[in-house]
């Protein structure tokens, strides 16, 4: 009997641990922590913004921040400190913050493109990938302009709030290969590696200045959509913010940017790219443009030869896509003639891989992942080291094949043309 | 009055020994692989696997033996009482320096990941006070809790294998050899007592329905644990790169916490820690467990249950003695390269004794 009441207050005292005792947080003792922004400092070495979620404009609690033109509005919940240190800021922001920051829900890392360049990213991220609370998972991007304009910028849209938009914009790096999607575990681990280099999406406040309002309407000129940088894209409302393009490293520094078409020539050759619009010069008609639904059929095959010290690489990178429109309405359904589109596409195709992999030759930057590919061409690790391959890539041979295949043509499978 | 315990069958004791033995991958102990072999961690383990089979099948020819007895009765019977209760003890000491360094690697572990401002001593007390209360219960609840748990953390191990298979890279297990042939070879077998919990099912063997039993239990529950570690080593030498993984504190829980499936499915290490929680629970119980029956054994005392409370603030008071995790770290390191002095050499020395006295009236008898 004693040994049963004994058991019951034992197990009653255990129950009190059940609830974390020391580490127990209710919600509303912390501010969990949306965006951290990183930028120089003028007052000290580093500039250190982070926007908090604020419970009050969730989507869940029917008080959200209208459209397009709300997200300018003064937020006190976005604020900015220049510190020596990501640990120094957070303490300093709690002088006047009165709740614990938390960085668990954090969405995306914003990096200065002049912090990048400075090569001081490797210094800064040291601390941040040993903090528990920051979780692996949190994005990266590089910013041009400021991270603390571009963090007061996110705002609430279409329904969602900030973090919501920020983390499905993130996700539309699948739906149109304009923009990589690179997590904090994707960019350590191609930072310390010796054998490829880091890249981060490209964001920027669109001023909506590039949008000409009047002038002279546009010929017939064939553009590729996408060569563009982010904040350049011709539009004027919607949201402030956009995503186009990717800085392009080499270890820590940013040595140089692509735009969104060559961002998307890269994802092709590193087996990212899920789909996207690929704009192709219609074959007989070139002031005409036949939009294509462009997939990766498979992942690229990649073949390394190690020539002593000679790198040589084959690509293969093999395409599929549906004819989404034929402005010329021209029958390319027709099996004689859709193979003049499958060749446009492909010569279209080549000719991005080859510019967007010479690009990077010139900055030495191996941001396509080859170097994946020679491990097993190395018995050991200090084998692979003593190559430095990173060193060697702007001196490697690198070909490039394509191929493309169109599986469907949509609603239509016979077109017919227009009357002259 | 012997000490008993109760009879479990083979499927009890392959569960328990193989939980007990694979829940160190769930440490550290990934991350230290990797620096000094690289990728080559899950062929490595591997080779300790059959360095502790081949030492296993050694020791079971004791066993055949002498049957019906345990490791220490063999001890004694072999090498006279004083040296083979001082080889009993040996390995007692091994299995609760293995538990010593595994509450606090799995403290250390929790405070950095999970509870960050809780004091180790509360995190140390909380494990302790349910260490104690299946101590209480007895062997056979013990074994038949890890036959009950076996399943689900197996499901929850193989649900986790699966859900990161976008985080794999098959060219991360290259360059092949790691940082050498030799290297990876050479600490096969220097790390050996990565498996030394295997000596338990000798304590043991009178709780098992005969010697073929402990040989069968004892062959699977190497290979199951052998599988589970290596398949662990190789998906995590796949998710990260040498050179980043050689870095992490928890290996397996970082690997779990990165899978991502869109916006809702994230944050799976929730269910990791479930799985390791529970495996951390067996494996130290057990090796606390045995140590003191062993310890029981030697003294001849009629119950061991009185020794359960003043054993379990030991195991405490020592689990708080390193000052730190890398302390910590290194202990558990140098249990790795050196157990198999604790676990192997007690076993093997008396099979060595029961050998050359064998022969010895086998010439006699010549």
């Amino acid at each position: 009997m004693l040994k049963k009441r004994f058991m019951m207050i034992f197990f009653v005292l255990i129950l009190f641990s059940l609830s974390a005792c020391y580490d127990a947080h209710e919600p509303a003792d912390v501010s969990f922590v949306s965006f951290i922004g990183i930028d120089k400092g003028a007052s000290d070495k580093y500039r250190v913004t982070v926007k908090l979620y604020n419970m009050r404009q969730n989507k869940d609690s029917g008080t959200l921040g209208g459209g397009a033109g709300d997200n300018n509005k003064t937020d006190n919940d976005t604020i900015t400190v220049d510190a020596p240190s990501f640990y120094a800021g957070v303490n300093l922001l709690n002088t006047s913050i009165p709740h614990e920051l938390n960085f668990t829900h954090t969405v995306v890392i914003v990096i200065s493109k002049e912090l990048a360049e400075s090569g001081l990213v490797g210094e800064f991220l040291a601390p941040l990938i040993r903090y528990r609370e920051l979780r692996r998972t949190t994005d990266i991007i590089v910013v041009d302009g400021s991270p603390q304009t571009f963090i007061e910028k996110i705002g609430d849209y279409l329904g969602e709030d900030a973090a919501g938009v920020f983390e499905n914009l993130l996700y539309e790096a699948d739906d149109t290969g304009f923009f990589p999607h690179i997590t904090l575990n994707d960019f350590y681990n191609a930072l310390k590696s010796t054998y490829y280099q880091p890249i981060a999406a490209y964001g920027a406040i669109n001023d909506f200045n590039s949008f000409a309002r009047e002038g002279q309407k546009w010929g017939g000129e064939f553009k590729i959509p996408g060569k563009l940088y982010a904040g350049q894209i011709p539009r004027i409302g919607g949201n402030g913010i956009e995503l186009l393009g990717s800085a392009v490293f080499d270890d820590d520094r940013m040595v140089g940017e692509l735009d969104g078409h060559e961002t998307r020539m890269l994802l092709l050759l590193n087996g990212n790219y899920r789909k996207g619009i690929f704009t192709v010069q219609d074959p007989i008609k070139p002031d005409l443009i036949i939009p294509i639904n462009l997939r990766l059929t498979e992942k690229p095959r990649i073949k390394i030869y190690l020539n002593g010290d000679k790198i040589n690489i084959y690509v293969t990178v093999k395409t599929e896509g549906d004819i989404y429109a034929i402005q010329s309405h021209i029958n390319y359904e027709d099996p004689k003639m859709i193979g003049m589109v499958e060749d446009a596409a492909r010569e279209q195709l080549v000719q991005g891989l080859r510019d967007v992999v010479a690009k990077c030759q010139s900055m030495n930057s191996d941001v396509f992942g080859f170097g994946k590919h020679a491990l097993n061409k190395f018995a050991t690790i200090e084998a692979l080291e003593s190559f430095d391959w990173n060193g060697r890539f702007n001196e490697a041979d690198i070909k490039i094949t394509a191929e493309f295949k169109i599986r469907k043509t949509g609603g239509i499978i016979n077109s017919y043309p227009l009357e002259d | 009055m012997m000490l008993k315990e109760g009879r479990f069958g083979v499927q009890e004791t392959v569960c328990l020994l193989a939980i007990t033995i694979s829940a160190k991958v769930f440490f550290s102990s990934p991350t230290y692989v990797v620096q000094i072999v690289g990728s080559t961690g899950w062929l490595m383990t591997l080779i300790s696997a059959a360095v502790t089979g081949a030492v296993f099948l050694s020791v079971y020819t004791l066993i055949r033996l002498f049957p019906n007895k345990n490791i220490m009765d063999i001890h004694s019977a072999v090498c006279g009482k004083t040296a083979g209760s001082l080889l009993s003890l040996i390995l007692s000491a091994g299995l609760m320096l293995t538990a010593v360094i595994n509450l606090r690697e799995f403290t250390e572990v929790m405070n950095v990941y999970v509870l960050p401002s809780s004091p180790p001593i509360f995190i140390i007390y909380m494990f302790i006070a349910v260490l104690i209360v299946f101590s209480y219960l007895g062997l056979e609840t013990i074994a038949r809790f890890s036959k009950l748990m076996a399943y689900v953390l197996l499901a929850g191990f193989i649900f986790l294998i699966v859900l990161g298979i976008k985080n794999y890279d098959i060219n991360n297990i290259f360059p092949f050899w790691g940082h050498g042939f030799n290297r990876t070879i050479i600490n096969g077998v220097k790390r050996s007592s990565a498996y030394g919990e295997l000596m338990i099912i000798f304590v043991i063997a009178k709780s098992l329905q005969g010697k073929e039993h402990i040989k069968k239990a004892g062959i699977l529950s190497l290979i199951y644990s052998g599988l589970i570690i290596s398949a662990s080593l190789l998906l995590f030498s796949m998710t990260f790169p040498y050179y980043v993984g050689q870095e992490i504190t928890a290996p397996i829980y970082l690997s779990s916490s990165i899978i991502e499936y869109g916006v809702f499915f994230q944050r799976i290490e929730s269910l990791f820690l479930i799985i390791w929680i529970v495996c951390s629970l067996i494996s130290i119980t057990a090796s606390f467990y045995i140590s003191l029956y062993i310890n029981a054994y030697v003294l001849k005392l009629d119950d061991k249950k009185p020794l359960i409370i003043p054993y379990a603030v030991i195991l405490a008071v020592a689990a708080l003695l390193p000052g730190n995790i890398i302390q910590t770290l290194n202990i558990v390191e140098n249990l790795r390269e050196y157990g198999w002095i604790l676990f192997f050499i007690p076993p093997l020395a008396t099979l060595f004794v029961a050998k050359a006295r064998r022969m010895l009236r086998s010439d006699r008898h010549a």
